[in-house]
C-alpha cells in the first residue's frame, strides 16, 4: 500500500492506494502552523483498521517553505557571492548579509582571476558576528569549474551550521538564479530540517518503517533524509501534486488540464503523457530560480471569482471577494451563475438565482441570460489563456536547424478538469476550447493521488572538456581527468554511473534514464582541432509509478 | 529584478548543426560561448529583454533582394534561409512595436553578399539585412533606411546591393581594404550618379582603437543621420574588429562596442562577422545587449583586457580625424558632386570583376541604370560567372516613377533567352518577381 498526503494551505488530502484501487482517501482543513499535526491526522485516518506494516512507502507534498517564502518568514541566510566581469553582482543581492568579493571564472572553466582568501576571510570575520546558521556560496560559472565555491565553502563551514554551495544546486548556467536559488536552499534549510526530524518521529512513534519520500516542484520525489540538503526543491510542490494528480487520473498523451479553485485555475500541459517542464526554473516572490518546475499557467479565474457588470458587459474575476452568494457570501460569484444555470431546487440555488437577477437587472435581461454570459465569458477566459500558453510552448526559441523545421508541436486534444466548479462548466468549457473535457473520479483528492503516484527524480549534467583534459560532474562538484580521446560515447557512460550510483542512495525500484542534452562541438583553433566539448544532461524519466483505476465522464 | 531602460528583442540562432566545413570559422562552435555567456549573466531574466524564435525565410523574401542564379534553393541552405529569417524576425518584433530595438544573433552572415548571388563570398549567401529590409518596406511601408555596417570587412555585398539607392544610406567602417579581404572600401566608392553619397566608406587604419571607432560615431556617422533623417537604423553588427580576431588587425574592445551602441542607438543590429569566439563574442555580445536594453555595461569586460589593450597610437589617431572630416565634407557636397559625374548623361554604365573567395568563383558584370531625378532608376545588369552561368536581371525600385518603370519592364521583354541562360525581373513597385 502506498500513501500520499497533501498538505495544502487550505486543506490537507491523503489517500491509500492498493495498486491501482483508492482505499481510503479523506480531505480535512489543514492545520495552520503545525504542519506535522495536520500529517499525522490524515495518516492516522488513513491507518484505522490497516496494518503499518503493509506500507510500502509514504509520500509527502508541504508548503511549508512555499509558505515560508510568500509570507516572508524566512530565517535568512548569509551569502557570499563572486562574479568577476559582467553584470555588477550587487544587483542580485539577497538576505539579511551578501557579500561580493574577487575571483573569477570563465566560461571554459579556467580560473581567470583567484579568490582572494584575505578578502573572504574578512568577510566571515563580519559574519562571526551576526546570528546566522546557514550560509550560500555562489559564484560564476561554478558550473564549470567549481573551485570558487568550494574553497568558500570549506572556511565557511567554521562558522555556518549549514553551507549551501551553488553548483549543487542545478547544472545549469545562470548565475542570477544560481544566487537566488542557493540562498532559499539555504534559508528554508533549518525550518525544513527541523520538519523532517519532526515527521520522522512522529511517523516511528506510529511504527512506520516504510520509506518516506516528499514531493519537488517537478512533480518527482526524493527521500525525506535526502531532503534535508534540498529544502529548496520542495518549494511550489503544491501546483506538481496537482498536476501530477491530473496526470494519474487519465492515462492520455496530449492534453490541457485545469484545475478550477474558488479563486484561481491552474492550467497545465501535458505531451507524450508527461507534464511539460518551466524553461529556465520557478519563480517565487521576487526570487528567480533553477529549481526545475512543472509548466502552470495561473488565472485568477475560479468558482468564488467576483461577477459585476464592466462597461455594460458582465466581467468575471479577477478578484475574489469571499465565498459565493449561494453559500452566504456578499456578492454574485461565478458558482452563482454555474447554480443558476443547473438543475435543482435546493434553497442555495435560490440564493444564487437572486445574486443573478441582481446583475441581471443592471443588464436588463434575465438572470438566466446573465448567468449564460457570466459563464461564456469565464470559459473565454480560460480558453484565451490556454491558447497563449501553447503559443508560447510552440514558439520557444531553439537552436538547431534540425529542431527549427521538424520542430516538434503541442497540440492537445482534450481537457482534463478538476475542481470544485469544473463538472459544471465542462459544456461551456467544450464549446469554448473546442475539445471534449474529462472530469475524472477521485478528482477531490487529486493533489494526494499526484504525491502517492510521483516517481523519485534526479538530474545530473556533465560538462567535458578534451582540450583542458576534465571532465565535471557537475551537481557533485566532481572533476575527473581525461584522456583526449574522451567520447560523446564515454561521456554518456559516465554520466549514467554516477546518476545510477545516485539514484541507488535515494531508492529503491531501478529507474530509467533518458538524455535531455548530448552536445558535442569541435573546438578548432587556428586551422587545427585542439579538442571537444562535450555537454550531456541525463534525468531520471519522469511519470508515475502507477495510475488510479477507472476514468470519469 | 534588473530592469531595461528600453525594450529590447533577442533572436538567438547558433545553428548548432550547420558549418561551412569542419574548421571553418563558419562551425558550429561559433556562438556557443557566447551562448554561455549570455545564460550564465541570465541577460533573458532582465525584464524588458526577450528572446524570441527566429522565422524562416522563404525564396520570395530573398527575392525582394538578390537575383540567386540559377535560383534561390541553388544557393541557400535552411541555415541561410533561418540567419535571414532571423533578421526578419527582429525587425518584425522592432516595427510592430512589440519591442524598442532588437538584435539578431545569428549565423551565417551575409554582407558580403551581393545583388546578383552567383555563390558563397566571404562565408556569405545571401544579405540577411537586405532580406530584412526589403521585406519590412513591403510589409510596414518603411521607406528611408540607413545601415551603419560596423564589421571589420567592407561590408561590400550591401554596397553592391544599395549602391543606385538614394533611400538606404549605407555607412561602412572596416579595416582598409589595402590591408584586408575584400580589398575595396574606399571613401571614392560613393553610390551611382544618382544616389550619389548614399554609400559611404570609412576606411580606418589597422589597430584602430575605441578611440577611433567612436570618433567616427560621433562625428561623421551620427551629424551625417541626423541630416538623412532614416526611419530605421540598422547596425550591422560584424565583431572582428575586436583586438583578440584572428583574421583582422583592429583594437576595439567590449567596451567600445558597448559606447558605440549606446551612441549609434540602432534599432535593429544584426549579426555579421566575428571569429574570435572564444575571447570576444561572449563579452562583446553581453556588453551590446546591455548597450541596445539601455543599461549599465560598465563592468563587463574581457578577461585579459588590462594585459591586452593599448591605447591606439596617435598617427592612428590623426588619421581617423581626417578621413571624418574628409568625408563629411564629401557628404555635404554630395550633390555638386553628382551633377559633376552626370554631366548631362541619361544613364550610367559600370562593368566589375567579382571574385567569389569561398567558392573561387570569377563574375563579370555590367550594369546600366538610368539617372533620374524622381526615382532611383531602373537597373540592367548582365552577369556571367566562369562557372558558365550567364544572367540578365532588371531591378525596377520601389520608388519608381512611371518612365523607369516602363523602361525595367521594357529591358525584360526585349532580352532574349538566346543571349542568356535566364533573364530575371525583380519588380520592387509591382513585387512582382519572374525568371525566363
Amino acid at each position: 500500500m502506498i500513501i500520499g498526503i497533501d498538505v495544502g494551505g487550505t486543506n490537507t488530502d491523503a489517500v491509500l492506494l492498493q495498486g491501482s484501487e483508492v482505499l481510503s482517501k479523506i480531505k480535512t482543513a489543514t492545520v495552520p502552523d503545525n504542519l506535522v499535526s495536520s500529517i499525522t491526522a490524515a495518516l492516522d485516518h488513513l491507518l484505522e483498521g490497516r496494518n503499518v506494516r503493509d506500507i510500502e512507502r509514504i509520500i509527502l507534498s508541504t508548503t511549508l517553505s512555499t509558505n515560508a517564502i510568500v509570507q516572508d518568514r524566512l530565517e535568512g541566510a548569509a551569502m557570499i557571492v563572486s562574479a568577476g566581469p559582467g553584470i555588477d553582482a550587487r544587483h542580485y543581492s539577497v538576505g539579511p548579509q551578501y557579500h561580493v568579493t574577487g575571483g573569477s571564472i570563465d566560461h571554459r572553466g579556467r580560473e581567470c582571476e583567484r579568490l582572494d582568501g584575505y578578502a573572504v576571510d574578512n568577510i566571515f570575520l563580519e559574519l562571526g558576528r551576526v546570528q546566522l546558521r546557514a550560509i550560500g556560496v555562489v559564484s560564476k560559472f561554478s558550473t564549470r569549474n567549481p573551485s570558487h565555491e568550494a574553497e568558500i565553502g570549506r572556511k565557511a563551514e567554521k562558522t555556518f551550521d549549514y553551507v549551501a554551495l551553488g553548483h549543487a544546486m542545478s547544472g545549469t548556467l545562470n548565475f542570477p538564479r544560481r544566487v537566488a536559488t542557493t540562498y532559499l536552499n539555504a534559508s528554508t534549510h533549518h525550518l525544513h530540517r527541523s520538519f523532517v526530524n519532526a515527521i520522522t518521529k512522529a511517523f516511528s512513534d506510529r511504527g512506520v518503517e516504510a520509506p518516506l519520500f516528499i514531493l519537488k516542484a517537478d512533480g518527482g520525489t526524493m527521500p525525506l533524509d535526502y531532503s534535508r540538503d534540498f529544502s529548496a526543491f520542495t518549494i511550489c510542490s503544491g501546483p506538481a501534486a496537482s498536476i501530477m494528480g491530473l496526470m494519474a487520473l487519465v492515462s492520455k498523451e496530449h492534453f490541457i488540464g485545469l484545475d478550477i479553485g474558488g479563486t484561481t485555475t491552474d492550467i497545465s500541459l501535458f505531451y507524450r503523457g508527461v507534464p511539460l517542464f518551466k524553461p529556465y526554473g520557478i519563480s517565487i516572490g521576487n526570487h528567480r530560480t533553477l529549481i526545475r518546475g512543472l509548466l502552470t499557467r495561473s488565472v485568477p479565474l475560479g468558482g468564488d471569482s467576483e461577477v459585476a457588470l464592466k462597461d455594460g458587459k458582465i466581467a468575471v474575476g479577477p478578484l475574489r471577494k469571499g465565498k459565493a452568494k449561494a453559500f452566504g457570501g456578499e456578492i454574485p460569484t461565478l458558482t452563482d451563475a454555474l447554480l443558476t444555470l443547473g438543475e435543482g431546487g435546493e434553497a442555495h440555488h435560490e440564493c444564487a438565482r437572486k445574486a443573478m437577477e441582481e446583475i441581471a437587472a443592471l443588464r436588463g435581461v434575465s438572470a438566466r441570460e446573465a448567468a449564460l454570459e457570466t459563464v461564456e465569458t469565464a470559459a473565454a477566459i480560460i480558453r484565451e489563456k490556454v491558447e497563449n500558453l501553447i503559443a508560447e510552448v510552440n514558439t520557444r526559441p531553439v537552436y538547431t536547424i534540425r529542431e527549427m523545421l521538424e520542430g516538434e508541436t503541442v497540440s492537445p486534444d482534450l481537457v482534463v478538469a478538476v475542481g470544485g466548479p469544473s463538472q459544471a462548466m465542462a459544456p461551456w468549457l467544450e464549446k469554448s476550447l473546442g475539445r471534449p473535457v474529462i472530469n475524472p473520479c477521485h478528482s477531490e483528492v487529486a493533489n494526494a493521488l499526484g504525491a502517492a503516484l510521483a516517481k523519485v527524480t534526479t538530474e545530473l549534467t556533465l560538462h567535458a572538456d578534451t582540450e583542458q583534459g576534465w571532465m565535471l560532474i557537475v551537481e557533485k562538484g566532481l572533476k575527473e581527468i581525461i584522456e583526449s580521446s574522451f567520447s560523446m560515447a564515454e561521456a554518456k557512460k559516465a554520466a549514467l554511473e554516477h546518476i545510477r550510483a545516485q539514484s541507488e542512495l535515494m531508492i529503491h525500484d531501478g529507474n530509467d534514464f533518458e538524455f535531455t542534452e548530448e552536445h558535442e562541438f569541435a573546438m578548432v583553433r587556428g586551422f587545427y582541432s585542439t579538442g571537444r566539448n562535450i555537454r550531456v544532461r541525463v534525468q531520471s524519466k519522469p511519470g508515475l509509478t502507477g495510475r488510479v483505476g477507472e476514468e470519469g465522464s | 529584478m534588473l530592469k531595461s531602460a528600453r525594450k529590447m528583442g533577442l533572436i538567438f540562432f547558433p545553428a548548432y548543426d550547420w558549418a561551412i566545413s569542419p574548421t571553418h570559422p563558419e562551425r558550429e562552435e561559433r556562438l556557443l560561448y557566447t551562448q554561455d555567456q549570455i545564460w550564465e549573466e541570465g541577460l533573458l531574466d532582465i525584464e524588458g529583454i526577450t528572446e524570441f524564435r527566429p522565422g524562416v525565410a522563404t525564396a520570395a523574401d530573398v527575392e525582394r533582394a538578390h537575383f540567386c542564379v540559377p535560383d534561390v534553393a541553388g544557393q541557400t541552405t535552411e541555415s541561410h534561409m533561418i540567419s535571414a529569417g532571423g533578421a526578419m524576425k527582429a525587425a518584425d518584433v522592432v516595427l510592430s512595436k512589440q519591442v524598442d530595438c532588437a538584435f539578431a544573433l545569428v549565423r551565417p552572415p551575409g554582407h558580403h553578399a551581393m545583388k546578383v548571388v552567383h555563390g558563397n563570398r566571404g562565408f556569405c549567401n545571401i544579405n540577411i539585412e537586405a532580406v530584412m529590409i526589403e521585406c519590412l518596406r513591403d510589409r510596414y511601408g518603411t521607406g528611408k533606411i540607413a545601415i551603419v555596417d560596423t564589421d571589420c570587412h567592407h561590408g561590400d555585398g550591401t554596397q553592391d546591393i544599395y549602391w543606385y539607392d538614394r533611400d538606404t544610406l549605407f555607412i561602412s567602417l572596416h579595416q582598409d581594404g589595402r590591408t584586408l579581404y575584400p580589398g575595396s572600401g574606399f571613401p571614392d566608392e560613393m553610390g551611382s550618379i544618382g544616389a550619389c553619397g548614399y554609400t559611404m566608406n570609412v576606411p580606418l587604419p589597422p589597430h584602430t582603437g575605441d578611440e577611433g571607432y567612436l570618433h567616427v560615431i560621433e562625428n561623421l556617422v551620427l551629424p551625417v543621420l541626423e541630416d538623412f533623417k532614416p526611419e530605421l537604423v540598422i547596425n550591422s553588427a560584424g565583431q572582428d574588429n575586436h583586438y583578440s580576431d584572428p583574421i583582422t588587425n583592429m583594437m576595439l574592445s567590449a567596451q567600445g562596442y558597448a559606447t558605440l551602441n549606446a551612441r549609434l542607438k540602432p534599432d535593429i543590429a544584426v549579426l555579421e562577422g566575428g571569429y574570435s569566439i572564444e575571447g570576444a563574442l561572449p563579452y562583446v555580445n553581453v556588453a551590446i545587449v546591455l548597450a541596445m536594453a539601455g543599461m549599465d555595461f560598465s563592468s563587463v569586460r574581457e578577461p585579459d583586457y588590462d594585459s591586452k589593450v593599448r591605447k591606439q597610437h596617435p598617427q592612428v589617431t590623426e588619421y581617423v580625424k581626417a578621413v571624418s572630416e574628409m568625408l563629411l565634407l564629401q557628404w555635404k557636397n554630395r550633390e555638386e558632386l553628382a551633377a559633376k559625374m552626370r554631366k548631362g548623361k541619361s544613364h550610367e554604365e559600370r562593368r566589375r570583376s567579382i571574385f567569389y573567395d569561398t567558392d573561387g568563383i570569377m563574375e563579370s558584370r555590367r550594369e546600366r541604370s538610368r539617372i533620374c531625378e524622381e526615382c532611383s532608376g531602373s537597373l540592367r545588369i548582365e552577369s556571367s560567372s566562369d562557372q558558365g552561368n550567364s544572367i540578365c536581371a532588371i531591378h525596377i525600385p520601389k520608388s519608381a516613377c512611371g518612365r523607369c518603370h516602363r523602361e525595367g519592364l521594357d529591358n525584360y521583354t526585349k532580352a532574349s533567352k538566346r543571349d542568356f541562360d535566364w533573364i530575371y525581373l525583380q519588380d520592387r513597385k509591382t513585387g512582382a518577381f519572374e525568371r525566363k
